[in-house]
């Protein structure tokens, strides 16, 4: 593919993927690698981690941004090698099904800390990196993984989750204010369903994938390049005038209210 | 009849391209030099140190970016795997290698000494092989990239004195044929250019004036390339535009057999 579409490019920035190394995150970082940007990818299983990065052409570090330490070395190993971020793409996360009655207290602490804390305290911690890159004309981009679940209310019993992720979207939309005028987007993607291991165990099935399909109005499970084009657009020139914009990403499920 | 510098358009842009011998004043430098204004994140490495250094300032001061440079000589298989993985550490993948590393010499074979021999071909077709497979051994698992090796019409043509150089050269387009055709599966393109004259004041110092006009007159333009002009043709096969090519050497110019 010749690179002529200036608008849409992204050659040449700084991106960090976290959770980078499989699903939606490994989507994206993917996308980005072919599009010609520099992606350093953080996961907490360093083999995969590993393995991932040396397929895909990204940087590896190894970090849980749950905890504080883990956000710590991420933004310590980028800071060492980068003097701007152009693009911070929070999508590491966790769910946790489980009925009404026996929805343990731990699936709360755990989704608020990897969810919700974990964006929060990354963005802010990289915000010197992210000011370095920022102008009026080319904002520095924060994007963070939302999910439909956090929009509209899931089939699946994850309260911890869809709370966990409507926190996201609010989140961004707050942000999104308070750095608008330091040149800085906050936008939020809310993906529907796509091939990851969070989603493997209802995709693995046949009958409960047809009938995932079948809630999906466009028909199908999310592929690659519509997670990957979906947050190219929010990186590159196209997305420079949208902040707080949560944009499901999802077939047209959210359509159902 | 000066030939005018091309204006640059985006070719490259966000390619990880790796340079060998990128410090002299010769087409591994004017590769470089072309590479990053074609918008790649550009490596170097060249065997002299003090050179490097000043070759990567002066990169900065035409391209505003400065290039990752790192010491390496070829015929050192540690050095050559070093190279490799500081690339790699700091930009997570390389898109583009050119191997331009190579030594000529000259001497009759009844004179030559084994060392003569060994040195000419160690640099010029083991450093290629060295590097070629490093190169390969990062992009096969990646399934992309674009190798480019810098061979000489000597390859093809009968001239006293350069035996070695010769053998080594025509090795090299052997080398480029073959190794294209185990790549090619994994989609990685390796082409080389043959260049005949290509001046530069190293060149003009080390070659008597009659040598210089006799290969002058063998030139269709009469006249030598400007090292640009090669690296120019070296850009197009790392580009996109030759992305049906591959196991072939192009000769720069009028030379082929």
């Amino acid at each position: 593919m010749l690179s002529a579409m200036s608008l849409f490019s992204v050659a040449g920035k700084t991106v960090v993927v976290t959770g980078g190394s499989r699903g939606i995150g490994r989507m994206i970082a993917s996308g980005f690698v072919d599009a010609g940007a520099t992606v350093y990818i953080s996961a907490r299983k360093k083999d995969e981690l590993d393995a991932a990065a040396a397929e895909l052409g990204c940087v590896a570090v190894q970090a849980d941004l749950s905890t504080a330490d883990g956000v710590g070395a991420l933004v310590e190993a980028v800071t060492a090698r980068e003097s701007r971020l152009d693009v911070l793409v929070n999508n590491a996360g966790a769910t946790w099904g489980a009925p009404l009655a026996d929805y343990p207290e731990h699936a709360f602490d755990k989704l608020w800390n990897i969810n919700v804390k974990g964006v929060f305290y990354l963005t802010q911690r990289f915000l010197p990196l992210l000011r370095a890159s920022a102008s009026p004309e080319n904002p520095a981009r924060v994007i963070n993984i939302g999910s439909v679940d956090g929009l509209r209310v899931p089939e699946v019993e994850n309260y911890a989750y869809s709370a966990a992720k409507a926190g996201v979207h609010m989140m961004t939309r707050h942000l999104a204010h308070r750095l608008a005028a330091e040149s800085i987007t906050v936008n939020a993607i809310a993906p529907g369903p796509f091939e990851s291991k969070m989603m493997a165990f209802a995709l693995g099935d046949p009958a409960l994938r047809s009938a995932i399909e079948g809630q999906v109005p466009l028909g199908r499970i999310g592929r690659p390049d519509d997670m990957a084009g979906a947050a190219i657009y929010l990186a590159s020139r196209a997305g420079a005038y949208l902040t707080g914009a949560v944009i499901p990403v999802d077939g047209g499920i959210s359509t159902h209210g | 009849m000066t030939p005018s510098y091309p204006p640059a358009h985006g070719l490259l842009n966000g390619k990880v391209t790796l340079v060998t011998a990128a410090a002299g004043a010769g087409i591994g430098f004017a590769t470089a030099k072309r590479c990053a204004e074609e918008g790649a994140t550009v490596v170097i490495s060249d065997r002299h140190e003090p050179r490097l250094g000043a070759a990567a300032d002066a990169l900065t001061s035409i391209t505003g970016v400065k290039p990752l440079a790192v010491p390496c000589d070829v015929t050192s298989e540690s050095q050559v795997l070093a190279l490799f993985d500081a690339a790699l550490e700091a930009y997570g993948r390389i898109d583009v290698v050119v191997n331009n590393a190579g030594l000529g010499g000259t001497a009759e074979l009844a004179e030559m000494t084994d060392e003569q021999w060994s040195t000419v071909l160690d640099v010029t077709l083991n450093g290629t092989m060295r590097c070629t497979r490093a190169a390969l051994r990062h992009m096969i698992p990646r399934r992309t990239g674009v190798i480019v090796n810098n061979a000489s019409v000597i390859g093809w043509r009968a001239q006293r004195g350069q035996a070695h150089y010769a053998a080594a050269k025509a090795g090299v387009m052997a080398l480029t044929r073959c190794v294209a055709m185990e790549a090619a599966p994994h989609g990685i393109r390796v082409n080389a250019v043959a260049p005949s004259l290509a001046m530069h004041p190293f060149l003009a110092k080390v070659t008597t004036d009659d040598l210089l006009a006799e290969l002058t007159a063998r030139e269709a333009f009469g006249r030598s390339a400007e090292p640009w002009e090669v690296a120019n043709v070296i850009v197009f096969l790392a580009s996109e535009y030759a992305s049906y090519m591959t196991g072939e050497v192009v000769s720069v110019s009028s030379q082929h057999p």
